[in-house]
């Protein structure tokens, strides 16, 4: 295992040394698919926009500014292709009546005021196995909206600050704000659902 | 298990006042619960268990992926894949662009004729590189795979280039005709850019094949004349056996007159015995012409015609026969060695005609660009020979007696300068090579 922190492998990259993005690659696999996986609601699209992230790492590896951390603005960089890579789809599936984004839009102007300290949030039974756990989480989160999607992610899993949000995606401060308020009611709320029909089945 | 449907995820969820606060503090304290100020901290811990969630582990190199049932990668296979895509990205053409430095200097580099040495002090060190690195262009790819073409699959090779040179260049002929006459009607449809665009392709396309292309053209001239004079050797010994072994004659001449009078006066014309083998059909006006000469007429207007037209058309000298009869001209089968009948035109001749001071008895024909020229034996044998000397003491341009005067005057050694002919000289023997119109 290369014992380099990520940005002297960018640099070694940078020089020439083709390995050194392998190692890059190899290091981030795991952390990057979770996150992918996660946002695109599915394996196959996560495979191509991990690809495709790192293709533009290649391409930008020159304008990377050495003095920033490496994984912020890999995981930036991934979350601008998986937006893309969704929106494609999105515009694909525009008349299915079954695609979260526009059972959304037909959603009247109510609003739920989430408690969290109302939701329970026990764990879901032993007998659950992480496979279907794994599923249920994905099922909540497929059910949110992409840009609520990003948000949380980049947020929870990147522990990326507001502003460093706002600067990845290109939205206001504000924005990231109540977005990432309305990704968390929303999780929390889906999951309350999800995990009472586990237990009461 | 789980109906999606039923319980679809409103965007106006809102968390309570505290619970945003919360979570704002969290993601401040990078999701740290001891970092968050303890009237929060209890709020935080709850949306700590309820984010914890996400941490269920992501199953990776299994087919039984959560949401699709497309077979997936393992961790190598993906590396492999992402290497590979940028492996393909980095050769794609599309991709690569030269830095503003290296087009500034490159387009400089192309007006000074590829030249780096006429590009501005300040470009030319990043031009001089790019020249050498352009200079990779002209490697022969047989010297350097050691692996030469056989000579058949290269004349096949060329035959065929040029074939496909030639019918490309109708065709874009054609079309510019075509296009020429569209613009009239229309708007031109190419922007300027796009103009340039073709202009700098064809350019550099140009300046790369062009050096190839005139060699290959000029060795293809080369075999196609070669190729001429074997057939007139047919002719010549067809015309010798029906004519009890004569030479092709328009009719007895005794000279006095120059015989490079072409056209006006047959009687006259050393060119007019040649002409012969069209008049009485044993030759065309095809084979008596060299692709190497511009102003060869490859058709004939007339039937009765007894001479070409004009000096510039003739092709070839043939041997001069003033001062011989027909019959005497039998002689040339038998010499103890073979007389020069027929060479791509004489050079000393066409300086001489035009008027030259002095002449250059060792210039090449013209019409391979002064490389050599072919001839046709009087044993019927065709070769390229590459000076005008056919042996020794003997050169295919001049009459015997003149090439002994000048080696006299130990001029031949010395450059070879002479005085011109005047055009009424005739060959010493039969033995004696002299070729002219």
């Amino acid at each position: 295992m290369d014992q380099r922190t990520d940005n002297e492998l960018l640099q070694a990259y940078r020089a020439g040394e083709s390995r050194a993005l392998e190692e890059l690659i190899r290091r981030h696999h795991d952390d990057l698919m979770r996150f992918l996986i996660r946002l695109t609601g599915d394996r196959a699209s996560a495979e191509d926009v991990f690809q495709d992230t790192f293709l533009q790492v290649h391409i930008s590896a020159d304008a990377f500014d050495a003095s920033r951390r490496f994984k912020p603005w890999l995981f930036t960089i991934a979350a601008n292709k998986a937006r893309d890579l969704l929106r494609r789809n999105a515009r694909r599936r525009a008349f299915d009546l079954d695609s979260p984004v526009s059972r959304s839009s037909s959603s009247g102007d109510a609003t739920t005021f989430m408690d969290l300290m109302q939701v329970r949030v026990d764990q879901p039974a032993d007998a659950v196995s992480s496979a279907e756990r794994d599923s249920m989480v994905q099922s909540v989160i497929s059910n949110l909206p992409v840009s609520l999607r990003e948000v949380l992610l980049l947020a929870y899993f990147q522990k990326m600050s507001y502003n460093q949000i706002a600067d990845a995606l290109d939205i206001p401060l504000g924005t990231v704000k109540s977005r990432l308020h309305a990704a968390v009611a929303a999780f929390a709320r889906k999951w309350q659902v999800i995990s009472k029909g586990q237990t009461s089945s | 298990m789980i109906d999606d449907r039923s319980n679809p995820i409103e965007p106006t969820d809102k968390l309570a006042y505290e619970d945003a606060e919360a979570l704002d503090r969290l993601v401040a304290a990078d999701f740290d619960l001891n970092q968050v100020e303890s009237s929060f901290r209890a709020r935080a811990e709850r949306l700590m268990h309820v984010l914890g969630m996400l941490d269920a582990p992501v199953a990776f190199a299994s087919s039984e992926s959560p949401a699709s049932g497309a077979s997936t990668l393992t961790r190598d296979e993906l590396v492999d894949r992402c290497v590979n895509r940028i492996r393909e990205f980095d050769i794609n053409p599309e991709h690569v662009q030269l830095s503003p430095a290296d087009e500034d200097a490159l387009e400089a580099l192309v007006q000074a004729n590829m030249d780096p040495a006429r590009v501005t002090s300040g470009m030319r060190d990043r031009a001089a590189h790019q020249a050498r690195f352009l200079s990779l262009l002209d490697t022969a790819p047989n010297s350097r795979t050691g692996d030469p073409l056989s000579e058949s699959s290269r004349e096949q090779l060329v035959t065929r280039t040029l074939a496909t040179i030639t019918q490309s260049i109708e065709s874009q002929q054609d079309r510019l005709r075509y296009l020429a006459a569209d613009r009239r009607r229309e708007r031109p449809r190419l922007r300027v850019g796009d103009l340039i665009s073709i202009a700098a392709v064809l350019l550099i396309a140009g300046a790369v094949i062009w050096p190839v292309i005139s060699t290959v053209r000029e060795s293809g001239r080369q075999a196609a004349c070669l190729a001429n004079l074997n057939a007139i050797a047919g002719a010549f010994s067809r015309y010798a056996n029906d004519n009890r072994e004569a030479v092709p004659m328009a009719s007895a001449s005794l000279g006095g007159t120059p015989w490079w009078n072409v056209g006006s006066r047959p009687e006259e014309s050393n060119s007019a015995n040649l002409y012969t083998l069209k008049r009485v059909k044993y030759a065309s006006m095809d084979q008596l012409a060299c692709s190497g000469n511009p102003d060869a007429v490859r058709s004939c207007n007339g039937e009765a015609k007894r001479d070409w037209d004009q000096f510039p058309h003739v092709s070839f000298s043939f041997m001069n026969l003033f001062g011989r009869t027909g019959a005497a001209t039998g002689a040339v089968w038998h010499t103890a060695r073979p007389v020069v009948l027929l060479a791509d035109r004489s050079s000393v001749v066409v300086n001489a005609r035009r008027g030259a001071r002095f002449i250059d008895v060792m210039e090449n024909s013209p019409n391979h660009h002064g490389l050599g020229q072919n001839i046709l034996l009087s044993d019927l044998s065709a070769r390229w020979l590459k000076t005008p000397m056919i042996t020794s003491d003997d050169n295919i341009w001049l009459p015997q007696s003149l090439e002994n005067a000048i080696r006299q005057a130990q001029q031949m050694h010395r450059g070879g300068k002479a005085q011109p002919l005047r055009g009424v000289e005739t060959p010493d023997d039969p033995a004696d090579g002299f070729v002219c119109p």
